[in-house]
């Protein structure tokens, strides 16, 4: 083997290390998510069908958000092997995560062999820098169906490079393209701008195309997506409109109050010149896409609405990050190519799926723009290597010495963050207790008629599902809970709930004062909805769950 | 060509004047500090002492809050010649808002030597046009802000520094630009972190043409050393510094509870490891930097502007936002220059650029606009080349007249209906929409009460809003000589302000009226709305000049 593929395989191994290691219990907990693909990979392995009793879909109805399941289907072998297990669910996108490291030195290879002056350590540091980088690797750590889906697009893109020499592989492309539709609901609009910064950046190649393989490639990739492309209109879009901010204009009185200052009127010259919903909006689109490109996202808080997306108190990128991405910028701008006009493209174009959204920063949405950024970096890294060799040889030593050791400290400080602080510090952000909740309740329920769960959108029943199939109870098991499933739907068009599961578990909106007035029965709440001035006078506590930075989370309580 | 630019420059001065003055008096309405610098202005004059009695300081106690006193130095004239009154209290303000324009211009001829003739007169018109028309440059400027004042100062010493170092570091340029240095210094305490950090930045970036001249500089240095002296022996009073460490990083104790909470998730809280990632010295340094970087956060600069409403316009950026694509434009055309001397002069820039948000970094509230103001002119000058390129790419690459004239109008367009919303939201909607962002009402108030106080015995007066003793005596025009003989300044408060209570026949109190109109017979109450019942005996309603109700009196 070659140096460089020595090289390459090292940094395989250390992404594969830093995805894997202790992935089962950090993150401390599954999302509902989670939870979701995992239960539906084994109703789909033991049944062939989901949840719901529907066979081998394609989009998986789940909580009423109609999920693209290509990452259940990934699941399923997993859990054939190791059972229905947190690390079964998460398996699937930590090697999809250690694929991209290698899909990232490819596409690199490859836009260099179009005679292009890429240092060949380029492709090298690209992948060295993904394999590590907290963004990637956090999402690599769960089964977030984002990284499957970015996963497939480098792929799409290494295939596309591929097919500039032979047309054949324009198929497999289109195939990885299109599958990327199956993974992501976002990846609609995701992957669309990828290609067309393709087709902008090699517009030259790409007129050259022999129009059969262009034909063809397009009707495969539509067959492949077919199904997804067909319930944009049957309204099952997973929640396009609770998530869109076109769904959100100001308020009228809003409006209203800030014109009458000026006794101005809507329809007037003024109104369309300074205040027109239009300009409302352009102004809260810009406003999104200026936060993707905040310090305070990329270096120093990351999505600071989800603490679930992030490590506590850092960003996406390592603090010292900067002083690749700052020469890295440099460099994009002074070398017209093509692989730095696509990445100044894909930067560029990568925040918008997550900008048309309502929320005001989202760390999924926007995780394409891990890939851009990570290529600047490297740039960065390039270029400043070669602009202190011809420093003094101490001077060019103690330098990188400084910035190495600098850098690795950084580093440290982020492990950290990720393993000794994030479970503690967002328990409660990753549903931590549900899974206490559910393994303690199977072991109690038989003693009870009734069994009263507190409802949520955390989505406990799902968890009741999983960790009850887990242990053996058959009446969670798929083929039984089929007949039984039913979704109570949300008006609003948002995810809908689930009331009952098994022989005598119903979840319900809590009021107290009415189960209390019920004998003997098992009844599990937050300590806001079960106080501590009810526990041992109105109820006696079974068992109560805590996060692990030691506040009380539930309480398991049995009504005297 | 040279009159045509004459012209066009005389008529960006205009602009900039107009922008400055109109309606200066009376909008925004004035504010407490401004009152404070104008009524410590007026005491000097009569009695040579400042409101509490102190002569002729360096730094003015005011509230407690030790204001840099060199402003209220310039007022005197204006004060002496005026009388006290909101032109006079604002006009050093705005000339030197008119004159930071016009010296905009001729930084930009000085310190581009490499550029091509024509391009930089484009660039230094563009410039000095931006300038004036700067939302952020125009907001400071209205007003009695020291801030703008040493951004004047800061401008003019760089200029005179570059034309010293373009003359091989002569003397007398240096000097005056070291003089001038100093005196920002005393005008406001941002500039005495910038502006050193700034001089030192471009001795380093011209660092061989520094270490030849070391001779002159030395000198300069020492004139500059005695000169900051007395500043830097009152600074170090502990009344005064203790002020500044209160609007300090360290007083936010934030990062302190995070330290704590980041300790404590450790398994063992005091393990080399907890204590090496969890410091003060990294958790304020991330939050010094974070503050840092939301200087150069989009939304601060093209499209909200600073959260303090007294810092903003409605939805108004600190910059336009089309100037963003200017800015854009100017980074990649400047970092694709390949002229040696062009790259140092705009590195000169860009470290201006990089500091200007420093010491408001070392605050608590960030991003903010005014204590970062002087981040306003390396900004202008990126966004003003950025539209000299793009104004001189149109001229290149389009040949067809038509369609040049189209891209013109279109680029002059877009400025003046960004121009034209930026002052219809200023005149129609800030007042309005912010309206405690200034002391609205309280003249009209004043001038009610002077007109009905004999018939009282005392007049008690809502503290509801900022320091209502230093507008009482302003639109008084109080005699200096009484105030300082009977007035008592209280302990600093939460916040670090102190204020008075009383003085005259003045009672600042909050309003309680239920108490208040048994204890206080045949007085004047003064309240807010929710202050006073409705059922009480209101004999005047007071609204600002925005039409906002401020005040209700109760004749008691």
């Amino acid at each position: 083997m070659k140096k460089t593929n020595w090289i390459l395989l090292g940094i395989l191994v250390i992404a594969l290390f830093l995805r894997l290691f202790k992935v089962s219990t950090i993150p401390p907990h599954l999302t509902p998510d989670e939870a979701s693909l995992g239960y539906n990979a084994y109703s789909l392995l033991t049944t062939g069908k989901d949840e719901y009793g529907k066979t081998m879909p394609v989009i998986f109805k789940s909580f009423g958000d109609y999920k693209p399941g290509l990452y259940i289907y990934t699941v399923v072998p997993f859990v054939a092997i190791l059972g229905l297990t947190e690390l079964a669910v998460r398996l699937p996108s930590v090697l999809s995560g250690v694929l991209a490291v290698w899909l990232v030195y490819l596409i690199v290879v490859n836009f260099r062999q179009e005679k292009e002056k890429v240092d060949g350590k380029y492709a090298i540091f690209a992948s060295l820098l993904l394999a590590i980088n907290p963004w990637h690797v956090h999402f690599s750590r769960g089964a977030w169906e984002i990284n499957l889906s970015l996963t497939l697009t480098l792929a799409g893109i290494y295939f596309f490079l591929k097919s500039l020499d032979r047309q054949k592989y324009l198929i497999t492309s289109s195939v990885f393209f299109a599958l990327t539709l199956l993974t992501y609901q976002g990846a609609k609009l995701s992957s669309a701008l990828v290609l067309i910064a393709l087709v902008v950046v090699f517009n030259k190649q790409v007129v050259k195309f022999e129009i059969k393989n262009i034909v063809l490639s397009a009707i495969v990739g539509l067959v492949i997506a077919l199904p997804i492309i067909l319930s944009l209109f049957s309204g099952k879009t997973g929640r396009l409109t609770v998530f869109s901010i076109f769904s959100y204009p100001r308020p009228r009185q809003y409006l209203q109050q800030f014109l009458d200052q000026n006794n101005e009127k809507i329809g007037s010259a003024s109104y369309y010149l300074f205040h027109s919903e239009t300009n409302n909006f352009a102004r809260g689109l810009l406003g999104r896409y200026f936060n993707y490109y905040s310090g305070r996202y990329l270096f120093f808080e990351g999505d600071w609405q989800n603490p679930k997306h992030n490590a506590p108190n850092t960003g996406l990128f390592l603090l010292l990050d900067v002083f690749l991405f700052v020469p890295g910028i440099i460099y994009l701008v002074r070398n017209k190519g093509k692989l730095t006009f696509f990445v100044f493209m894909w930067l560029a174009l990568a925040p918008i799926p997550a900008v048309l959204s309502k929320d005001q920063i989202h760390a999924v949405r926007s995780f394409n723009m891990v890939i851009p950024v990570i290529l600047i970096n490297s740039f960065g890294a390039m270029f400043v290597l070669n602009g202190i060799v011809n420093l003094k040889q101490t001077v060019k030593y103690a330098a990188l010495a400084a910035f190495l050791i600098g850098y690795v400290a950084n580093y440290g400080y982020y492990i950290d963050a990720y393993y000794v602080h994030l479970p503690k510090h967002d328990s409660k952000a990753w549903e931590y207790g549900y899974k206490q909740i559910a393994q303690r309740v199977i072991a109690l329920q038989d003693k009870y008629d009734k069994v009263y769960i507190q409802q949520s959108y955390s989505q406990p029943y799902i968890y009741f599902l999983f960790y009850g199939s887990a242990a053996g109870r058959e009446e969670y098991y798929p083929i039984n809970y089929q007949k039984q499933a039913k979704l109570s739907e949300n008006v609003s068009g948002d995810v809908g709930q689930v009331e009952k599961v098994g022989k005598n578990i119903e979840f319900v909106a809590f009021d107290w004062p009415r189960i209390r007035s019920q004998k003997r029965v098992l009844v599990v709440g937050d300590t806001i909805r079960i106080p501590d001035s009810e526990v041992n006078n109105n109820a006696k506590l079974i068992e109560e769950i805590i996060y692990l930075d030691t506040r009380p989370a539930f309480r398991i309580v049995e009504t005297l | 060509m040279k009159k045509i630019t004459n012209i066009i420059f005389f008529s960006i001065l205009v602009l900039a004047f107009f922008l400055r003055f109109y309606k200066l008096d009376t909008y925004p309405a004035l504010n407490a500090d401004e009152a404070a610098l104008g009524y410590n202005a007026y005491s000097l004059i009569q009695t040579g002492k400042d409101e509490h009695g102190n002569s002729w300081p360096i730094h003015f106690q005011s509230f407690n809050d030790y204001k840099p006193g060199l402003y209220v130095y310039t007022l005197l004239p204006f004060v002496k010649f005026f009388g006290l009154t909101e032109l006079a209290v604002r006009l050093p303000g705005a000339l030197a808002g008119v004159l930071t324009v016009g010296l905009v211009y001729i930084v930009i001829k000085n310190l581009f030597l490499n550029m091509a003739a024509k391009t930089k007169e484009i660039f230094a018109l563009t410039s000095s046009l931006f300038l004036a028309i700067s939302p952020w440059h125009i907001h400071f400027s209205r007003g009695g802000w020291e801030v703008n004042f040493a951004t004047f100062l800061i401008v003019w010493g760089f200029l005179l520094l570059v034309k010293s170092i373009n003359r091989g570091f002569t003397l007398k340029p240096l000097i005056v630009s070291v003089i001038v240095f100093v005196a920002s210094l005393y005008t406001y305490h941002a500039a005495r972190i910038i502006v050193p950090v700034l001089v030192l930045g471009i001795l380093a970036i011209n660092y061989k043409q520094t270490i030849r001249h070391y001779k002159h500089l030395a000198i300069s240095g020492l004139v500059g050393l005695l000169m900051v002296a007395p500043l830097v022996y009152d600074f170090t009073r502990p009344a005064i510094s203790s002020r500044a460490a209160g609007v300090g990083l360290f007083a936010d104790t934030g990062p302190k509870a995070r330290l704590e909470e980041q300790r404590s998730e450790h398994v063992n809280f005091s393990s080399a490891f907890a204590k090496i990632f969890h410091n003060k010295l990294i958790n304020y340094g991330l939050v010094f930097f974070e503050n840092w970087s939301e200087h150069y956060w989009g939304e601060f600069l093209f499209l909200s502007g600073d959260e303090i409403q007294r810092n903003r316009v409605p939805e108004t950026g600190q910059m336009y936002t089309i100037e963003l694509l200017f800015i854009g434009i100017a980074v990649v055309s400047i970092l694709r220059l390949k002229d040696k001397h062009l790259q140092r002069e705009w590195l000169i820039v860009s470290w201006w650029l990089i500091i200007a948000p420093v010491a408001a970094a070392l605050t608590f509230q960030s991003p903010h606009a005014l204590r970062s103001q002087n981040m306003v002119i390396p900004l202008t000058f990126f966004s003003a080349y950025g539209f000299t390129v793009l104004v001189e790419t149109i001229k290149q690459l389009v040949k067809t007249k038509q369609v040049k004239i189209t891209l013109y109008g279109l680029m002059t367009l877009v400025i003046v209906l960004s121009f034209a919303r930026y002052v219809h939201m200023y005149y129609s909607h800030m007042a309005k929409e912010y309206p405690f962002s200034s002391q609205y009402g309280v003249k009209e108030l004043v001038n009610y009460v002077l007109e009905n106080k004999q018939r009282y015995e005392k007049v008690l007066i809502t503290d509801r809003y900022d320091q209502p003793y230093i507008l009482f005596l302003f639109y008084s025009k109080y005699d200096p000589v009484k105030f300082q003989a009977e007035h008592f300044l209280t302990g600093r408060d939460n916040f670090g302000f102190s204020t008075v209570n009383h003085f005259d026949k003045y009672y600042f109190t909050s309003i309680k009226f239920d108490e208040a109109k048994p204890q206080n017979p045949n007085s004047m109450l003064v309240g807010t709305q929710e202050e006073i019942p409705e059922e009480a005996n209101i004999v005047k309603n007071v609204y600002g000049s925005n039409n906002h109700l401020y005040f209700q009196i109760v004749a008691n």
